[in-house]
């Protein structure tokens, strides 16, 4: 008997202490996430006014449609049926460019070039569908089978492009235009209520002068022109305008500006702090001090110590100046506080010969310590791996330099970043341009948006 | 059809060192070491005995032993002020002790296990720039198994001689088919690993001058469980010039657990056990914290040039370390059973130096105070002792910011601070 309960009394105990593999609890550890580096792959933001998606193109701008054939609401490309995609908060058959532009399953191809499902074999294309060239063609009896930017002709699904020189459309049918025919630059994001205000200067197609544009957005990617026209224009202050920066302070918003190619850096306040109306300007800087060699341009500004720090590029990429005021007086830089020599490291990024629009950005340590980050264009060589490579070219690139926030501002000392330049892109093996940065924090992470000759675009920190 | 092909012809993980305890270190083995704060060197504890202190394996009650239970801990840290999002501790615990006497030497031999419920081993290496809190994302998660052997002559003198046993970790090949048509990724695998055996010794003496006073010295070596995967990959993108071969090198420690020392000595009052221990870690050795990975490539044999260069971090600089415990322990017979009630409390100090530069190892001293206790029970109808344990673990990480040189060092300052809460029930028996 005693036995038995001792075996018993063991197995109990064997029982108790088990053995076996659970369930884990999930992966620990956070991505480093300083708005410095790694950053993930930059990506495209979309901008869009009135319904239309701002881009450099030739192309006839919109699709057909038939009348009465709306399109539904969206925010997001999978809240729309395939083939549509969603272009600016609607679900309309996508004009493109590159497949990249494209959804989940769709290539960018035909003509005109949009988003088209992509197949292997009818079966993929559903009952009406036949796949031709590695896309869908879908048949239709009537026009409700078809994505909205097609027509149903000769029993297909067909698009066809019109714009306001033409191709026209048909009767019963009207042109939606998906693309206004623009060039973006120099953003600067700041936050917005839930989500963020982007401040851009945009050239349309046939105009000479920038004019200063406010998007919004609530995810960080998809941004729609508030107020749909622009906020600042030629007619109000100078003739170009171009690399504005926002700054929200406590008298008011204030909107910095570069004027005529860098001969003056205005300034525009909205006392509501709204950054919607500008109700008057004035001029901030003009160039005099002689590194400036004549020119001051893309200013960004930050709250600093109660005062306005006011970075700027002088001359042609000679230096970044820095001025600080709590007026709005400023007076130019006697001296450049950052020039390309200073981003020179044989290892990482050599034969820097420009630098150009600097964004301020103050960060805080839960130390307590501040560090008032610049973010900048340099033109340089990034990581020449390999001596007369494709990649030992020189381009635009993002770098940082930053200085610890102990004394007064005019006489910091900026360090460059270990690992210059913290953001550059390559395609195709080959590095791409990007210059005017823009960071702001929001939903968790760093959003550095850049100017390139593509577009704006954005890179997150940390990665995705 | 674009297709990229990818094959990893050889991958070896080649770990070094020895294998040795190092959840049992943080958290102390079983429930009596977490009651105990982890200064263990002179408790009754059979069932631990080849982790904490082997000679004590022939200072038994002379009774066999067998006994386990859980252990639970959630290190709630902060890292620069947001939440370290570490994984909770979970494992199982169990140990075996089995005396015998010839003449005038008592003999005794045991087996201790600690074996995490989640992984037998996390291989976690991240780049050196990752804020980390570098003693609690990898180090609590991985199996400890424990073989030793004890000689007593006289009740006076007892030597222990054990074996930390571990699994090392080793690829064959590593295989990769990687379909990269646009819209339409696909990606197979096949592996081949192997896990030969790691030792490390566990050496101890105990001496019994008096029956009231123990003296005790404790060593064990030390584990380095590096990692290096050299993998070769073929790579092929059809319609571009892109053809050859890439040789990657993944590099990099996952767990390491330092040579030590403990020395001590307890005495006995009436029924009061007070203990003080002085532990040596040698931190000092550790050469490399962080992973890396070095390409190694022909860019013309490739086809294409391929910007990268290799991160090396600098030396982990962790210092040498001595963390005083001390710790008691009190019992009460009530009719036929018995109440041992428990406590410790260790101070310990940090290896890891100012995080000044790229790395950002963060941790900090801790106070490690502990409480417990064990209800016996006696009766005379079973004839066999057992026991139920239970035992909590406050640990304190004290504030700690490491101010960086330069403004942009990756991550910025660096603060840890928090804590870790600990419990652990189980249960023995002898016979």
């Amino acid at each position: 008997m005693i036995a038995l309960r001792r075996f018993a009394l063991a197995c109990a105990l064997l029982a108790f202490s088990g053995c076996g593999f659970l369930d884990t609890d999930g992966v620990d550890g956070t991505p480093l996430g300083d708005g410095l580096s790694p950053y993930g792959a930059a990506e495209p933001i979309e901008l869009c006014v009135d319904g239309a998606r701002v881009m450099d193109t030739t192309r006839p701008p919109g699709l057909c449609h038939a009348e009465g054939h709306e399109a539904a609401a969206c925010e997001r490309d999978d809240e729309c049926t395939l083939p549509e995609s969603c272009v600016c908060g609607r679900c309309v058959v996508k004009l493109c460019e590159f497949s990249t532009e494209c959804p989940e399953g769709t290539v960018c191809s035909g003509s005109p070039r949009r988003c088209q499902l992509r197949c292997e074999a009818d079966e993929e294309c559903g009952h009406l569908g036949v796949c031709e060239n590695g896309t869908c063609v879908r048949a239709c009896a009537a026009q409700t089978q078809c994505g909205v930017g097609e027509l149903c002709l000769a029993a297909r699904c067909r698009a066809i492009a019109c714009g306001p020189t033409g191709p026209n459309c048909g009767p019963a049918e009207v042109c939606t235009h998906q693309f206004l025919s623009a060039e973006v630059s120099g953003p600067s994001v700041v936050p917005a209520g839930d989500g963020l205000a982007l401040y851009a200067a945009v050239l349309t197609d046939g105009a000479s002068e920038r004019v200063l544009y406010r998007f919004v957005s609530r995810d960080g990617l998809a941004f729609f022109a508030e107020p749909s026209a622009p906020i600042l224009t030629a007619s109000a202050s100078g003739v170009d305008l171009a690399q504005p920066s926002a700054l929200a302070t406590d008298e008011g918003f204030l909107l910095f500006y570069e004027v005529d190619g860098g001969a003056a850096i205005d300034l525009a306040i909205d006392p509501s702090g709204e950054g919607l109306s500008f109700e008057s300007t004035r001029v901030g800087l003009t160039p005099s001090s002689a590194w400036e060699n004549g020119r001051v341009g893309a200013p960004s500004a930050a709250w600093v110590e109660g005062q306005i720090v006011l970075l700027y590029e002088g001359g042609d990429g000679e230096g970044i100046g820095l001025t600080a005021s709590a007026d709005g007086a400023f007076t130019n830089a006697a001296s450049p506080v950052i020039v390309p020599g200073d981003l020179e490291d044989p290892a990482r990024f050599s034969d820097v010969t420009e630098v150009r629009a600097p964004f301020a950005y103050v960060s805080r340590a839960e130390s307590g310590r501040r560090v008032l980050r610049i973010y900048l264009g340099a033109q340089g060589i990034a990581r020449p791996a390999s001596p007369g490579g494709t990649f030992d070219q020189s381009n635009l690139s993002i770098a940082a330099v930053g200085a610890y926030l102990d004394g007064p501002v005019e006489s910091l000392d900026f360090t460059p970043h270990p690992a210059n330049p913290v953001l550059g892109r390559v395609q195709n093996f080959r590095p791409q341009d990007e210059s005017a940065p823009s960071l702001v924090h929001f939903a968790g992470k760093y959003w550095l948006y850049v100017d390139t000759p593509e577009g704006i675009y954005v890179a997150r920190n940390p990665a995705d | 059809m674009r297709r990229v092909v990818i094959l990893a012809l050889a991958a070896l993980l080649l770990p070094v060192g020895s294998a040795s305890a190092d959840p049992t270190r943080l958290l102390g083995f079983g429930t009596r070491g977490m009651a105990h704060a982890g200064a263990m060197l002179h408790f009754d504890d059979p069932i631990a005995a080849a982790v904490n202190n082997p000679a004590m394996l022939a200072a038994t009650d002379g009774r066999p032993q067998i006994g386990g239970g859980y252990v639970f801990a959630r290190p709630k840290l902060d890292l620069n002020g947001a939440d370290a999002n570490l994984i909770n501790v979970r494992a199982f615990y169990g140990g075996l002790s089995v005396p015998f006497s010839v003449k005038e030497w008592d003999f005794g031999f045991g087996v201790s296990a600690h074996l995490p419920d989640q992984f037998l081993l996390r291989i976690h290496t991240v780049p050196a720039t990752q804020p980390r809190a570098v003693m609690w994302d990898a180090p609590p998660h991985r199996l400890v198994a424990n073989f030793a052997l004890a000689a007593r002559f006289k009740d006076l003198v007892a030597i222990g001689a054990g074996i930390s046993v571990f699994v090392k970790f080793e690829a064959e090949y590593l295989n990769f088919d990687i379909d990269a048509t646009p819209g339409r990724t696909r990606a197979t695998s096949s592996l081949d690993f192997r896990f030969p055996l790691l030792i490390a010794p566990v050496l101890s003496v105990l001496v019994t001058p008096t029956p009231w006073l123990r003296l005790s010295a404790r060593y064990t070596g030390d584990t380095e469980l590096s990692l290096a995967l050299p993998i070769v990959a073929q790579v092929r993108v059809p319609g571009t010039t892109v053809d050859g071969p890439i040789g990657l090198l993944f590099a990099g420690p996952s767990i390491y657990s330092p040579r030590e020392l403990a020395v001590g000595g307890s005495a006995d009052w009436k029924k009061l056990r007070v203990s003080a221990e002085l532990l040596f870690q040698n931190w000092k050795a550790l050469d490399a914290v962080s992973a890396r990975i070095i390409t190694q490539f022909d860019e013309s044999e490739i086809g294409v040039e391929v910007p990268a260069s290799d991160f090396v971090a600098p030396p982990p600089g962790y210092k040498n370390t001595f963390s005083p415990r001390v710790s008691g322990a009190y019992a009460f017979d009530v009719d036929v059973y018995t109440l041992v009630l428990r406590a410790g409390y260790s101070f310990v100090p940090t290896p890891v130096p100012a995080q000044r530069g790229l790395t950002n190892f963060a941790d900090s001293n801790r106070h490690v105070i502990g409480l417990g206790g064990t209800f016996e029970f006696n009766w005379d109808w079973l004839d066999l002792p057992f026991a139920l344990d239970a035992g909590v673990q406050f640990q304190r990480m004290t504030p700690r910011t490491s101010h960086k040189d330069d403004p942009l060092s990756p991550g910025g300052d660096l603060s840890i601070v928090g804590m870790v809460y600990a419990v652990s029930v189980g249960g023995r028996v002898s016979w």
